[in-house]
């Protein structure tokens, strides 16, 4: 039997991630929708986690540093939310960090159901807990 | 057992019609910085892989998606115990989200 070629009509495929080019530079948005409204508080811990990511990613040396920007974090209504980075390269361990931040911050402090097409930050339905979440903290 | 592998749509396709390339990877990633070295990188679930996608370097409007691989076990553990397939947690996030990193003599 002849191997199937595959087109786009056999993917499913998203388009809620913004990314476009603006010279070097990869301009990306992406969409955080929350379990529940977030306090002012919450929001502004949001912005402030983020802005921290960029600059643990800048200073810290250790996870690619094609980011060239503070991100643009916009609440556009009190539980959905969007933030744009800017970076050189798309490439790198920088993306781990962002997932454990995330992770982190849907799990103590605002339920995080969707980001982008990915429900792995959900609490409900995202990976499970570990029992003993310490075997995936670093040491 | 099934892996997930996020990807930007035009890399997805080229993988299921053409395969795992190579020299193809070895060039995309070339002086670029990756998480566990060069190679190509697959979840444990597919919400995880979902979130990878949405940062695929090739991303730049046509979307992207999430493939799977279907990979008996004990070929994977064969992999692994020749170090050419790694299996990693991603660390300080309070699940279990696993991640598998294939070098690419194992392509």
């Amino acid at each position: 039997m002849a191997k199937p070629t595959y087109t786009d009509a056999d993917l499913r495929i998203s388009t809620t991630t913004e990314v476009k080019r603006e010279g070097q530079t990869v301009v990306h948005t992406h969409r955080v929708l929350f379990a529940r409204p977030l306090t002012r508080a919450e929001q502004h811990l949001f912005a402030d986690v983020l802005v921290g990511f960029y600059y643990t990613v800048h200073f810290s040396q250790q996870f690619g540093n094609g980011l060239v920007a503070e991100p643009v974090v916009e609440f556009l209504s009190d539980h959905e939310a969007r933030y744009t980075l800017k970076q050189h390269t798309l490439s790198g361990p920088w993306k781990d960090l962002l997932f454990a931040v995330l992770a982190n911050f849907s799990h103590e402090v605002a339920p995080i159901q969707w980001h982008d097409e990915s429900r792995a930050f959900d609490p409900e339905v995202g990976p499970r807990r570990t029992a003993d979440d310490t075997v995936t903290r670093a040491p | 057992m099934i892996l997930y592998h996020g990807t930007d749509v035009d890399s997805a396709l080229n993988i299921l019609n053409h395969g795992l390339d190579a020299a193809k990877l070895t060039a995309l990633q070339l002086d670029r910085p990756t998480q566990l070295g060069r190679g190509w990188y697959a979840a444990y679930e597919a919400e995880v892989a979902w979130f990878f996608a949405s940062l695929a370097p090739g991303n730049v409007g046509r979307g992207y998606a999430v493939i799977e691989i279907d990979i008996p076990e004990d070929i994977l553990n064969q992999l692994i115990a020749a170090q050419q397939a790694i299996r990693s947690a991603i660390v300080n996030v309070p699940f279990g989200a696993q991640q598998y990193w294939f070098d690419l003599r194992a392509f």
